[in-house]
C-alpha cells in the first residue's frame, strides 16, 4: 500500500530521533572528529627528526663537512660538543643522543646504540657519506657522480591527507553498524516492530528507512569531516577525483549497515516474553 | 447476522503448554468485548492471534470477514492495535509520533492533531514521549491505534500500571471511542474495569473460556449473598446472627460484616438497633464471579 509515504515518514522519524540523540551525535560525528584534531594536530606538521650527534674532542672531518655543506647537512644532523667522553657515551646509552663521534688520526669513530636501529642506521649512513666525500676532497679530484632524490607523492601529502580518510572510514563503519543494529533492537524491545507490522506499511519500508537515514548520516559525516579538515589549521587539500569519495562512502555504509542489520537481528532475538 | 470477529476452537501451544486450548467466541459490530483472566490465562496470546501477530496452531479466526494470518494489507487499515505504552519512536514529540503513525495509513496531519485533542493531550503536543506520564503515554498509545479511524480496536491491558485518576480518565476516553460505533476488544485482569466498560466479557483461564456473557448477568448467575457492613462494637457477631434474614456474620474488629439474601430486612433490623454507623452494602461483583471460577489460591 502506501509504500513511498511510509518510507518518507519512517525515515523522517528515524532521522529526527537520531539528530535529537546527543549521545549518538557525539559518537558518530564529534568523537571521530576529536581524533582528527588530535592526530592531524600532533602529526600534521611533523618533519624528519634530526640525528643528534655528540662530538668529543677535535673531529676535523666532521667540522669541515658541516662547514662545507651548511644547511643541507644541519637540517638532518645536529652536532653538539661534549667535553667528557664518558658522559657523552652515557647520553647515547640512555637515548638522549644518537651517537658520539671522535676522531683518532684519520679514523672517524662513531659510537651508536642498537636500541634504535633506525637511528643507528641513519647515523652510520650519514657519517659514512661524510667520510667518503672527505676522501674525494682529499684526492683533489672533482666528484663525478651526484645524487638527486625526489618523492613520488606530490607536495600536498601531509599527515592530514591520510588521517582524514582513515578516521572517516572508522566513523562510517561504527555509525553504520551501531545505527542499524540499535534501531532493530530498540524497536523490537519496545514493541514498535510488532506495532509497525500491524500497519499497512510494507516491511521493506522499515529497512528502506534505515538505509536512507544511514546514507544521509554518512554524507553528513563526510561533509563535516571534509569541512573541518580543510580548515587552514589542518590544511586538507582535495584534488583529483576526490568526489569519487561520495559513491565510495555510500557503498561502504551499505556494507557496514548490512553487518549491523545481521547483528541487530541476532542480538534482539530474545524479545521479552509477554503475558 | 455476520459477526465482526468470529473465533472458533482456537489453539496455540508453547513448548508443552496449551496457552490457548480451544477458545471460541463472537463479537458483534459496535460491541465492547472484554477478555478477562488472571496472568498467564492466554488472554494476550488469544488477542495476538486475532490481531494477526501470531499464527494459531488450530481453529479459525475471522475479523471483518478476513483471516488475520497471513498478514493481509486489506485488513490492516481497518483494525487498530494498542500494544504497549512504550511502542513509540524514540525522541519524537506526541504530535510527531501521532503524525508518523498516521502517515503510515495515509492520514493527513490535521487528523492526527484532532486525535491528540480527543485524548486530551493537546497541551502535551510538543512534549517528547519519554517525558509523558504513564497515563499520558497510554492515552497517546491509544490515539496511535485510533488515528486511522479503524472499525475494530484491540486494547491489551490498557490501564495496567496506571493510578486511579489516570484509569478513570482513560475509561472516559475508551467509552467515547465505543460510542462512535467502533467494536472494541479489551483484555484486562481488572474486574471493575470490565464491569464498567464491557458489554460482554469472556472469563478465560488456562486457555479456555470459563464463562461468557454481560457482566451483570454473570454476577446474577452467581447468586451470591449481599454483604452489609457496619462499624464494629455496637453489635456482636452472635447478636447479628440472630437478626432476621442473616446467613452469616463476621467481626474483624473494625467492621461487622453480615451476609444476607434480604438486605432490606437486615438494614431495617440494624436501624432499629441504632447500629447503622458506617454502613456499606455490597452486592456480588464480577470479582466474585471471577474468583468463584478461577479459584482463590495465589498463582504467580
Amino acid at each position: 500500500m502506501n509504500g513511498v509515504g511510509g518510507l518518507r515518514s519512517l525515515s523522517w522519524a528515524l532521522f529526527a530521533g537520531f539528530v535529537r540523540d546527543r549521545g549518538a551525535l557525539f559518537f558518530t560525528v564529534l568523537f571521530p572528529l576529536l581524533f582528527l584534531v588530535v592526530f592531524a594536530g600532533v602529526f600534521g606538521h611533523q618533519s624528519t627528526p634530526k640525528v643528534r650527534v655528540v662530538q668529543v674532542g677535535a673531529a676535523p672531518v666532521l667540522e669541515q663537512a658541516v662547514g662545507r655543506a651548511g644547511r643541507a647537512l644541519t637540517d638532518t644532523l645536529a652536532v653538539e660538543r661534549g667535553g667528557d667522553r664518558a658522559a657523552a657515551l652515557r647520553k647515547v646509552a640512555e637515548g638522549d643522543a644518537d651517537a658520539v663521534v671522535e676522531q683518532h688520526g684519520d679514523v672517524l669513530v662513531a659510537h651508536y646504540s642498537v636500541a634504535d636501529p633506525v637511528k643507528a642506521g641513519t647515523v652510520r649512513g650519514l657519517l659514512g657519506s661524510i667520510v667518503q666525500s672527505a676522501d674525494v676532497a682529499a684526492s683533489g679530484r672533482e666528484p663525478r657522480f651526484s645524487l638527486r632524490s625526489q618523492r613520488v607523492e606530490d607536495e600536498s601529502l601531509g599527515a592530514v591527507q591520510f588521517f582524514t580518510p582513515s578516521l572517516l572510514g572508522w566513523a562510517l563503519a561504527s555509525a553504520g553498524v551501531f545505527g542499524a543494529s540499535q534501531t532493530l533492537v530498540t524497536w523490537r524491545t519496545r514493541g514498535l516492530l510488532r506495532r509497525l507490522r500491524l500497519s499497512p506499511a510494507p516491511v521493506w519500508t522499515l529497512f528502506g528507512a534505515r538505509v536512507v537515514v544511514s546514507v544521509a548520516v554518512a554524507l553528513l559525516q563526510l561533509a563535516v569531516f571534509l569541512g573541518v579538515a580543510s580548515l587552514p589549521f589542518f590544511g586538507l587539500r582535495l584534488q583529483g577525483a576526490w568526489w569519487m569519495a561520495v559513491p565510495l562512502v555510500v557503498a561502504g555504509v551499505l556494507a557496514f549497515l548490512a553487518i549491523g542489520m545481521v547483528i541487530g537481528a541476532w542480538a534482539g532475538r530474545r524479545s521479552p516474553r509477554r503475558r | 447476522m455476520a459477526y465482526t470477529i468470529s473465533v472458533r476452537g482456537l489453539r496455540k501451544r508453547y513448548g508443552g503448554v496449551n496457552a490457548v486450548d480451544g477458545i471460541s467466541f463472537d463479537v458483534a459490530a459496535g460491541e465492547f468485548f472484554g477478555i478477562l483472566g488472571p496472568n498467564g490465562a492466554g488472554k494476550t496470546t488469544t488477542l495476538e492471534i486475532i490481531e494477526g501477530l501470531r499464527r494459531a496452531d488450530g481453529g479459525e479466526v475471522s475479523v471483518l470477514g478476513l483471516a488475520p494470518w497471513p498478514r493481509d494489507p486489506r485488513l490492516l487499515p481497518r483494525i487498530g492495535v494498542q500494544l504497549q505504552a512504550s511502542s513509540f519512536f524514540e525522541r519524537l514529540t506526541a504530535r510527531e509520533q501521532l503524525r508518523t503513525f498516521g502517515s503510515l495509513y495515509g492520514v493527513p496531519g490535521r487528523r492526527a492533531d484532532e486525535m491528540l485533542e480527543s485524548v486530551g493531550l493537546a497541551g502535551k503536543a510538543d512534549t517528547r514521549v519519554e517525558a509523558l506520564s504513564g497515563g499520558q503515554a497510554q492515552r497517546l498509545s491509544i490515539a496511535c491505534a485510533l488515528v486511522h479511524d479503524p472499525e475494530v480496536v484491540f486494547l491489551d491491558e490498557p490501564t495496567a500500571a496506571l493510578d486511579p485518576q489516570a484509569r478513570r480518565n482513560l475509561w472516559d476516553v475508551l467509552r467515547a471511542i465505543n460510542t462512535g460505533g467502533r467494536t472494541i476488544v479489551l483484555t484486562t485482569h481488572s474486574m471493575d474495569e470490565a464491569e464498567v466498560l464491557c458489554d460482554r466479557v469472556a472469563i478465560v483461564d488456562a486457555g479456555r473460556v470459563l464463562e461468557l456473557g454481560p457482566p451483570a448477568a454473570l454476577v446474577r448467575g452467581l447468586d451470591a449473598p449481599a454483604r452489609v457492613s457496619v462499624a464494629a462494637g455496637v453489635l456482636t457477631a452472635s447478636e447479628a446472627l440472630s437478626l432476621p434474614g442473616v446467613d452469616g456474620a463476621e467481626d474483624d474488629g473494625v467492621s461487622l460484616t453480615v451476609q444476607t439474601r434480604d438486605p432490606s430486612a437486615v438494614v431495617a433490623a440494624l436501624a432499629a438497633r441504632g447500629a447503622l454507623a458506617g454502613v456499606g452494602i455490597r452486592g456480588a461483583t464480577l470479582e466474585d464471579v471471577f474468583l468463584e471460577l478461577t479459584g482463590r489460591e495465589y498463582r504467580a
